[in-house]
């Protein structure tokens, strides 16, 4: 479970990139994280998993608060899949990367290894046990990336754009494995069609605060308010620009 | 840009090259460096004259390559690399050791063009002794051995950190690059009066890019110590390939076997 109170959080350089935010997200809650560049989205996920440490509020992850002395418990619970999978892919085999958790927290070498095949398997990404990470495509190494941090059994997953850097096909498969994990799951994106797709609750970002919060149906579907967030309702929901216009008259594949 | 490209490629290639699976690369990775170690000691030991002892030598290297699947070619292109530093260091051996060592035809050598041609050959033995460790053994394993024969690990860790970075470095090199060029075309190279410019972005921008490595790392449960998967016990094959190639090596430093052979058929 994660818990936010009246949380702020100031840059160096004294941009206020969140500001006095209150959240809470119930355990196997789907959460999407959605809002224009720089409203926020990335220090929200920075701040769960202590690499920045609010200045003002509280952040509980299992009723643990995110403090410097609490930093390895919270990450213990907390799992977070970062933006460009190349930040995280480092090791010389796939095996060792994600290996690379379970070995810092102590595991032995048999339950490493099991935890490796278990999310391997799930990922269905095994004939990629031993390959060079940065050899990889970029779907392979999104898939990657998100197995180095199942492998640490989080209970809650963090991602951060989670479908950049993916083809359309490649993107699927993480709609299918996201909506195939059972734990508490926060998406930071752009993407909001994978929002429609994956998440029973959305939250918009807006200056560092909340400025809706919702159904994804019910809140992306909302001209304005996507409009006042910088934001455009989902493809899916008949947000595409060309086709608002009539601009796309023809026929293709058979499909109006 | 493609050169950048393909110096990344080629610091990998060695990496690639140490995941086969041959009875080379399964043999354990403290029984081939303590064997390169002596390799490396018994060659550097030989007089710069003795360059008939040193020839035999050629045979460890050319039997690892050929036993391990190592192609020759990644091998000598980086011995290449290695090889015009000792050619400038052994080239001053021609001009002052002018004395006469032996005449064959009409040819007179000298003792500077042995003492040459024996400091470019030790290099060239050695050099690919250390590329044949590296790639017939993963770099992760090279360290966690390290740090079992008590190699300080902050020098390891280092030495794994480092070896990363590199890549990294030159990825972000390409990318600023190809950038450049996309909107110079007509440029060769970098102007020298945006070099700076470049260099300091090349600085910041690797900074940002090792530092969310590092919280990638951080998030994982990184506390500053590499840990490696168990070491494997070193097993009868391992000591057998240790002791009986260290012995061929320390008997070859005794006993000229050119001289031998050369004698066996009559020259």
């Amino acid at each position: 479970m994660i818990k936010i109170e009246n949380a702020s959080f100031t840059y160096p350089d004294g941009h206020k990139a969140i500001n006095k935010l209150s959240l809470s997200v119930k355990d196997h809650e789907l959460v999407g994280v959605v809002g224009a560049n720089g409203a926020g989205k990335s220090t929200l996920l920075t701040l769960l998993t202590g690499i920045n440490i609010a200045g003002k509020g509280s952040i509980y992850i299992n009723n643990i608060p995110v403090g410097s002395e609490t930093l390895r418990d919270v990450r213990r619970n907390v799992g977070m899949v970062f933006q460009n999978p190349d930040d995280q892919l480092f090791m010389s085999s796939v095996f060792d990367d994600i290996a690379f958790g379970p070995r810092n927290y102590g595991l032995s070498e048999t339950e490493t290894e099991n935890r490796v095949s278990k999310v391997l398997k799930i990922l269905e990404i095994e004939h990629l046990r031993h390959r060079m990470p940065h050899k990889l495509s970029g779907g392979e190494k999104r898939s990657v990336a998100i197995a180095s941090v199942l492998s640490m059994n989080p209970f809650i997953l963090l991602l951060d754009e989670p479908s950049s850097f993916l083809d359309p096909r490649s993107r699927r498969n993480l709609i299918e494995v996201l909506k195939d994990l059972k734990m508490t799951q926060l998406i930071a994106t752009h993407d909001l069609d994978l929002v429609l797709d994956v998440c029973e609750r959305v939250i918009v970002l807006k200056d560092g605060e909340i400025y809706a919060e919702g159904v994804p149906s019910d809140i992306l579907v909302r001209d304005e308010l996507m409009a006042d967030c910088g934001l455009e309702p989902p493809l899916s929901l008949g947000g595409c620009p060309v086709f608002k216009q009539g601009k796309c008259k023809g026929i293709i594949g058979g499909l109006q | 840009m493609s050169k950048l490209i393909t110096a990344l490629n080629n610091l990998t290639t060695l990496e690639e090259l140490s995941e086969k699976e041959t009875t080379i690369h399964d043999l354990h990775p403290m029984a081939k460096m303590f064997t390169t170690l002596v390799y490396l000691v018994v060659v550097i030991s030989f007089d710069k004259y003795n360059l008939s002892g040193l020839i035999p030598f050629v045979i460890y290297p050319v039997l690892m390559m050929a036993m391990a699947e190592i192609p020759y070619k990644p091998l000598l292109s980086r011995i290449l690399i290695a090889l015009p530093f000792s050619f400038f260091a052994a080239l001053s051996n021609i001009f002052f050791e002018k004395t006469v060592a032996l005449q064959v035809f009409n040819v007179l050598i000298t003792y500077g063009m042995i003492s040459f041609t024996s400091i470019i050959f030790k290099t060239i033995l050695t050099v690919m002794a250390v590329l044949l460790l590296v790639s017939t053994t993963p770099v992760a394993k090279v360290a966690r051995e390290l740090i079992r024969i008590r190699v300080p690990k902050i020098f390891v860790i280092q030495m794994m950190l480092t070896y990363r970075y590199i890549s990294v470095l030159i990825e972000e090199t390409g990318n600023m690059i190809t950038a450049y060029h996309m909107r110079s075309p007509k440029q060769k190279g970098i102007q020298m009066a945006h070099m700076g410019t470049f260099a300091g972005q090349l600085l910041l921008r690797s900074f940002d890019r090792a530092d969310r490595i590092y919280y990638a790392m951080k998030c994982r449960g990184f506390d500053g110590e590499y840990r490696f998967a168990g070491s494997n016990k070193i097993e009868a094959v391992d000591w057998s390939y240790m002791f009986i190639l260290t012995g061929l090596f320390m008997g070859m430093r005794f006993i000229n076997m050119s001289v031998i052979l050369g004698g066996l058929f009559g020259f």
